[in-house]
């Protein structure tokens, strides 16, 4: 297994700039041993979700720190992780990052003391505060033999090669500005997973892995376009290397949301140069 | 570290598509279709303001007239920009379910494309369809951006049916009343800033809106009901 090279930006949407909104999107990214784990996430942003951007936070932080769980029960038989995800990733392990998300959205808002909602029976009414701070969330597990791809809501997740841009998910386009939440009771339901050898499913490296919000696709004229722009990002990657695509990467991304939809957007990149690691 | 150019292919605001659709029936001779030119027209310069102040939805607008059949005033959508509003005359009968049928051809994709912003549509009528609009309605409704579509009505005068309207909307909360010029120009403004809220970029969760789909349920989130003008809040002697 090659070394990943792991760099990301979330910036502020042009439009949200107009209207002094603060960008809503999260990612983090790290390796962890030979395994690399990729998350971004979107925070709705409307006047009805006034904390996503707590909430998007909240969504990357829960699904790096279960896949981080799983790395190391699991590290020294990761085949075991690989027929356990493929097994039961869209149901006991979405059912795991959907709690987790819920367990830190209640912990926070009690803990900034907001107010607290109750039902028609006098009950706490946690659907109207998760809706505070609903979010997208894409989650990627890079193991060595294997991927593991978590997605609820809209945003796109590539594996990017010289033969092109290939998404690793295909999910249902809903159309207009809707999408599916964390912030729905059950939000679990509507995840979709996907399991893939890495030998047989992904093209050799050099490669890449390009997780972006959805502010980003949106932005293309097209389809066709993400696709050409995914690939070009990749080639630019290795002809000038990673840490030169890196500190560009924000003034790209902020021209991108100017000349396009005007969303937040995040791309968030795991490059593999195919260098053996030193052992 | 140097400065590379920006990858990437074409980039591109999102398309956001208005359409005025409008009742040229015999009933809207007069003082009706006269208030109506003159509170569309009213209305221009500031969503021409509101296009130029949001640079990333591109407003297109175009005007659907029905009366004795229906027909598209412009044949293509329209920049906001370039928009001219051409005066309506009435006459004729109230063909609603033609208007319905031309709509549902340009709310398919293609012609529109799925990175479209919700199309609004906005329904002006004073009377009763005289064809069988409910088949066409339904027809629009089932397409994916008909569903999805922001869509308001005003109901112009004493004698508009309601319920079609409503049926369209698919709630009362967005019939809006004007049985006078006064309030049909307020209606109309109103309803021209549905472009400039669609067009924020905001995400929503999905079943939010699915609400708003079913006949009866509240209007969509997107839009401030709050600021909708009440219509017993408009003197005026001539009331339709």
């Amino acid at each position: 297994m090659s070394s990943a090279q792991i760099f990301g930006e979330s910036v502020q949407g042009a439009s949200h700039k107009r209207s002094g909104k603060e960008c809503q999107d999260s990612n983090r990214g790290f390796s962890l041993g030979q395994a690399s784990i990729l998350s971004v996430a979107d925070g709705h942003g409307s006047n009805s979700c006034p904390y996503s951007k707590t909430g998007s936070v909240i969504a990357v932080s829960a699904f790096c720190k279960i896949m981080r769980d799983y790395c190391k029960h699991y590290a020294n038989d990761m085949e075991t992780l690989l027929t356990f995800l493929n097994r039961e990733g869209d149901t006991k392990v979405a059912q795991e990052i959907d709690q987790e998300w819920k367990r830190r959205v209640r912990k926070v808002h009690k803990d900034n003391k907001r107010e607290q909602y109750v039902n028609d029976k006098g009950e706490k009414d946690y659907a109207a505060i998760y809706a505070l701070y609903g979010s997208t969330l894409l989650g990627l597990l890079i193991a060595p033999s294997f991927l593991f791809a978590f997605q609820l809501g809209d945003g796109d997740m590539a594996c990017i090669s010289d033969a092109g841009a290939e998404p690793i998910i295909v999910t249902e386009k809903i159309l207009g500005t809707e999408t599916h939440s964390l912030s729905k009771l059950d939000a679990w339901k509507k995840a979709i997973t996907r399991t893939k050898r890495t030998v047989s499913d992904t093209p050799e490296p050099p490669h890449a892995f390009m997780l972006t919000t959805d502010g980003f696709a949106n932005s293309y004229a097209s389809q066709e376009e993400y696709t050409k722009s995914a690939g070009e990002y990749f080639a630019l990657i290795q002809k000038h290397g990673a840490e030169a695509v890196s500190s560009n990467l924000r003034q790209w991304l902020s021209e991108t949301s100017e000349m396009g939809c005007g969303d937040d957007i995040t791309a968030l990149i795991a490059y593999f140069d195919g260098k053996e690691q030193p052992e | 570290m140097s400065e590379l150019k920006r990858p990437g292919g074409e980039l591109a605001s999102r398309p956001l598509h208005f359409i005025w659709i409008v009742d040229c029936s015999g009933s809207m001779c007069g003082e009706k279709i006269g208030s109506l030119n003159h509170a569309i027209q009213s209305t221009i310069p500031e969503m021409a303001d509101a296009a130029r102040n949001n640079p990333n939805a591109q407003l297109l607008i175009r005007t659907l007239k029905f009366s004795t059949g229906a027909s598209w005033v412009t044949s293509s959508p329209v920049n906001m920009e370039d928009f001219a509003w051409d005066d309506l005359s009435a006459e004729g009968v109230t063909d609603l379910g033609k208007a319905f049928e031309l709509l549902a051809a340009q709310l398919t994709i293609p012609p529109m494309t799925d990175r479209a912003l919700p199309p609004v549509l906005v329904l002006l009528s004073d009377g009763q369809p005289t064809d069988d609009y409910k088949q066409s309605l339904d027809k629009l409704l089932h397409l994916p951006w008909g569903k999805k579509a922001v869509r308001i009505a005003i109901s112009i005068g004493q004698d508009a049916d309601d319920d079609v309207l409503r049926d369209f909307t698919g709630n009362r909360e967005l019939v809006l009343q004007a049985n006078n010029p006064t309030a049909l120009v307020n209606m109309i403004k109103w309803a021209s800033t549905a472009a400039s809220l669609v067009s924020a970029p905001a995400s929503r969760p999905a079943d939010v809106q699915a609400a708003s789909d079913v006949s009866g349920g509240s209007a969509p989130l997107i839009l401030d009901m709050n600021n909708i003008p009440n219509p017993s809040d408009v003197q005026d002697g001539d009331v339709w």
